[in-house]
């Protein structure tokens, strides 16, 4: 009898337990206190995503994350929820257009899609590209005897290309730029820019620079003594001659202290470029320039130093 | 055309015909396939030089290198047949054009994929996009960075290779390759056609041998037979074929001694007939010689006694012995005219002549007999004239008269003549007792009488329509007949038609009885109541008579007489072997070749004819009529005078 009642109460207690978990499980999936709304899974969203969860892991369970995609957001239950982060250009996009009333914290996206006043909620970003000043400063210490630099600016990225220009003129460069309207006008561009030799800077520009035009344009350069600054990984594999650029994770990582502190209540950071980045060299095309470069590591910690320096 | 063919032709077509057409087929066959994979290998080297060189072309076409351009272009250019090279830009037009190729295709805008394309006969156009090459640019960081900025990113078409390849190589392997094929072919025809007449001859050699075989029996060579060869239906053949010619060979024996036995029969009557002829003849001849010497001197009697001056009831008795003894001679006339035909002896000589005299003599010798029996004979009037021989055609038609005559016991008798193209119709009608049709041939068999069994002599001998056949016959002139029982009868001659001349040959018709006083003859019979019979009715009329009984004694009185005779008459035989002719040559030596002469003789042989006539001499027969005497006289009279 006695060994049936308790057996009648651990079955209550299982029932019970069981009902609240799959009450909690029901209504946290509507409100955890993270919402990750990401442009797509996998790839540099999904990695940037896990690097945030990593990092959170101390403090937040799995349970606290709800990942959707950017069409979902319209209709999704945000009571409950204490900060939206947005992964990519359309989750950015997305979030911006509802009006809510949260801290939004916009990741993995370019300077140039940022929009702070979009949904008028009080929102950050991590931007995935990095600030012109870096870019400069990695030029300068990766190279330093080199002094002259060349833009080629397309229809997408003249104000890119101007800044650019601005600032390593500031930095004492000497800039060629020219401003193409198609790929079919490169070549002649490059001759002109490259008639004396000069790092090409290579602009996030799908037009000018692309799968298909990429190899012309690194055959050009090299036939013009010429190395290439490039924007991510692939540049420096397919011929670049160096890049300076973020990984998701290093975003991740650094979105995760954004959540933490906004979860803490110390409001949203500010709107701020990657802090982390790498050095990615392409020691082939160095030795084939006949240009001694450092190690990525050198040149990266000399970066740090200067973008340190007040 | 293949019924006419021979076992070995056969036998060759059978076995080179599926061989060739499997030659043929397979050769084809293989040849095309060959051709086939020749051309697509042909078109895949041309694509992958056109690969290789919008592969290699890309970064000059990207920078404008023409210089490059042109160095992977002669690169091209150098290989085998490769006939042009053009490289033109993303618009179409040329940037490099190399080599054989046609400017006028060029600018070339078609941004289809790589292709290939017969330009002409000679070449092939293989066109390859000169693509820009793919570098894989994406990764994560620039993945994110790009995605505000989706560019379609397409591979941008920079430029296009247009190569040209000649077919030239192509046409001389298919040339190659199609005369290889044909050599196969005709060395396995060559092949097939040896072993197949090898072959052949083991099928076709027996039959040939046994059509050798029948071939020489056909020829006759009853003995020949055919060595047994093979089995089956060639040895059921073989000995078909001597069982045949045994067969043969018993039966053409059998035959042949059947046709000789028949032809010694056949020979054996063929002989009795003839001798019996001979015999015939000879009874014929003989009868006759030695019916007209007696017949002979009675006419001359007779014509010498009418000299004289007779009382009346004698004349009278004179009379009668007189129609008696012509009606002899008609008869032995007659036997002479059936056996001088049957001698063959007689020539006619076919001329034109007038037919109305003719009808004219007939009619006056008819007419007597014919009143007589109380017709009417009429000959109407014609002014045709015939090709015949004139003598004979009156013998014909005079012979058709007097039958009709004979044989009409009331009614008439009707002669008349109808021209028909180029033809005389003569026809002699009577409304006579008429022939059955039966009877209608044997008519002119001799000695028929249909309506005369009793074979009275007014009626004639029945030699009338043998002589007129046989006349007919040689004259070659047709002589039917139409009658019927109790409704008379038709004899019809035709003769050929001739142009009526305006020049009367009738001249000689005029005949008056010359004086023949004084006329010197010598006559000549060993036969001495005729050599007297005849002396004295000559002399009755006037002549001189130096006569003998032979040679000697004739050239001896003429000696005597002193005086050249005018003509001589000698009877044919003269006994011994002595005759006429000698006579007559004898005489003429003596008093000129150019000497006229006759010969008498009572023999109706087809030889005596003959020789008479081969010596140029006319003859007389006995029993000799003084009329026809007299006529030969005055003849000789008026050429000597």
């Amino acid at each position: 009898m006695l060994l049936s009642a308790r057996a009648l109460l651990r079955c209550l207690l299982l029932l019970s337990l069981t009902l609240t978990l799959l009450l909690t499980l029901g209504t946290a999936r509507a409100a955890t206190p993270v919402l990750i709304v990401t442009s797509e899974e996998g790839g540099a969203y999904g990695e940037t995503i896990d690097a945030l969860r990593q990092a959170l892991a101390g403090e937040l369970s799995s349970g606290d994350f709800t990942v959707i995609g950017p069409e979902s957001f319209a209709d999704a239950e945000l009571d409950g929820t204490r900060i939206v982060v947005t992964v990519g250009t359309q989750a950015a996009a997305s979030v911006g257009k509802r009006p809510v009333s949260l801290p939004v914290l916009n990741t993995l996206l370019p300077h140039d899609a940022y929009e702070p006043e979009a949904g008028k909620q009080p929102n950050a970003a991590i931007f995935l590209d990095q600030p012109i000043s870096r870019q400069v400063d990695a030029i300068r210490e990766a190279l330093p005897q080199w002094r002259r630099v060349a833009i080629i600016a397309g229809p997408q990225t003249l104000d890119l290309a101007r800044a650019f220009q601005a600032q390593a003129e500031k930095a004492g460069l000497e800039v060629r730029m020219t401003a193409i309207s198609s790929e079919h006008e490169l070549y002649h561009a490059m001759q002109t820019l490259l008639a004396e030799p000069a790092i090409l800077v290579a602009l996030p520009d799908r037009v000018l620079f692309n799968s298909y035009t990429i190899q012309n344009i690194l055959l050009t350069t090299y036939r013009l003594r010429s190395p290439v600054f490039g924007f991510s990984p692939a540049y420096t594999r397919a011929g670049a001659l160096l890049a300076v650029h973020t990984s998701p994770t290093q975003i991740g990582a650094q979105a995760a202290q954004a959540v933490r502190r906004a979860l803490l209540g110390q409001g949203l950071p500010r709107t701020a470029y990657p802090a982390q980045f790498e050095i990615s060299v392409n020691s082939t095309v160095a030795r084939s320039l006949g240009i001694d470069l450092d190690s990525p590591e050198v040149i990266a910690d000399r970066i740090r130093k200067r973008e340190h320096k007040p | 055309m293949i019924h006419t063919w021979g076992v070995r032709s056969r036998v060759v077509l059978v076995a080179v015909l599926p061989m060739l057409v499997v030659a043929v087929l397979l050769t084809a066959f293989y040849t095309n396939s060959r051709l086939a994979d020749f051309e697509e290998a042909y078109t895949t080297r041309g694509k992958a030089f056109a690969r290789q060189l919008a592969a290699a072309s890309e970064y000059a076409v990207f920078s404008g290198n023409r210089e490059t351009l042109e160095q992977l272009v002669d690169t091209t250019l150098t290989e085998d047949g490769v006939l042009g090279v053009a490289i033109v830009d993303r618009y179409g037009l040329p940037l490099l054009t190399a080599g054989q190729i046609d400017e006028q295709t060029l600018p070339y805008l078609d941004h289809s994929p790589s292709q290939s394309r017969q330009e002409n006969r000679d070449s092939l156009r293989v066109i390859e996009q000169i693509t820009a090459n793919r570098v894989e640019l994406q990764d994560d960081v620039s993945e994110a960075l790009l995605e505000q900025n989706p560019y379609p990113v397409n591979s941008p078409q920079l430029g296009q290779v247009l190569l040209d390849l000649s077919y030239s190589h192509l046409h001389a392997r298919r040339n190659e390759l199609l005369r290889a094929g044909a050599i196969t072919v005709l060395l396995v025809l060559l092949g097939t056609l040896i072993l197949a007449i090898y072959m052949s001859s083991g099928v076709s050699g027996p039959i040939r041998r046994i059509a050798r075989a029948v071939e020489r029996i056909g020829q006759g060579s009853f003995e020949e037979r055919v060595p047994p060869v093979g089995g089956g239906s060639l040895k059921s053949l073989a000995i078909g074929v001597n069982n045949m010619a045994a067969q043969l060979a018993s039966a053409h024996e059998d035959m042949s001694k059947r046709i000789n036995q028949a032809t010694a029969e056949l020979r054996t009557r063929k002989e009795e007939a003839e001798r019996a002829n001979m015999a015939k003849s000879r009874f014929l001849a003989a009868a006759s010689h030695d019916l007209r010497q007696p017949m002979h001197a009675l006419s001359l009697f007779i014509a010498e006694l009418s000299q004289h001056r007779l009382s009346r009831d004698a004349s009278h008795l004179l009379d009668q012995i007189s129609t008696s003894a012509q009606a002899v001679e008609d008869l032995l006339d007659s036997l002479l005219d059936i056996s001088k035909l049957d001698a063959g002896v007689l020539c006619p000589s076919p001329r034109p002549f007038p037919l109305q005299p003719v009808f004219d003599r007939v009619e006056a010798a008819q007419r007597p007999a014919a009143r007589e029996r109380g017709l009417a004979l009429r000959l109407r009037q014609t002014a045709h004239w015939g090709l015949s021989d004139p003598v004979l055609f009156e013998r014909v038609l005079s012979n058709l008269v007097s039958n009709a005559v004979r044989y009409t016991r009331h009614g008439s008798v009707l002669v008349a003549c109808r021209r028909r193209g180029d033809q005389l119709r003569i026809e002699v009608r009577d409304s006579g007792i008429g022939i059955p049709p039966e009877s209608q041939e044997i008519i002119f068999q001799e000695f028929v009488q249909l309506a005369n069994p009793e074979r009275a002599r007014g009626k004639g001998l029945g030699l009338g329509l043998a002589i007129v056949r046989r006349l007919t016959d040689l004259l070659h002139h047709p002589l039917d007949i139409r009658s019927q029982p109790g409704k008379g009868s038709i004899f019809a001659v035709t003769l050929p038609y001739a142009p009526a001349e305006s020049m009367p040959h009738a001249a000689d018709v005029l005949r008056h009885p010359g004086n023949l006083h004084g006329l010197r003859i010598a006559l000549i019979d060993n036969d001495p109541l005729a050599l007297s019979g005849l002396s004295s009715l000559l002399r009755s009329w006037g002549c001189d008579i130096v006569s003998a009984a032979s040679r000697a004694q004739l050239l001896r009185q003429l000696e005597n007489a002193g005086q050249a005779p005018q003509i001589i008459i000698s009877d044919f035989r003269l006994g011994g072997t002595e005759n006429g002719i000698m006579v007559v040559r004898a005489v003429r030596e003596r008093y000129g070749a150019t000497l006229p002469a006759a010969i008498i003789s009572g023999d109706t042989g087809a030889d005596t004819q003959a020789l008479v006539q081969g010596a140029g001499l006319p003859l007389l027969h006995k029993p000799l009529r003084p009329a026809r005497l007299r006529a030969l006289l005055n003849r000789v009279n008026a050429t000597t005078d």
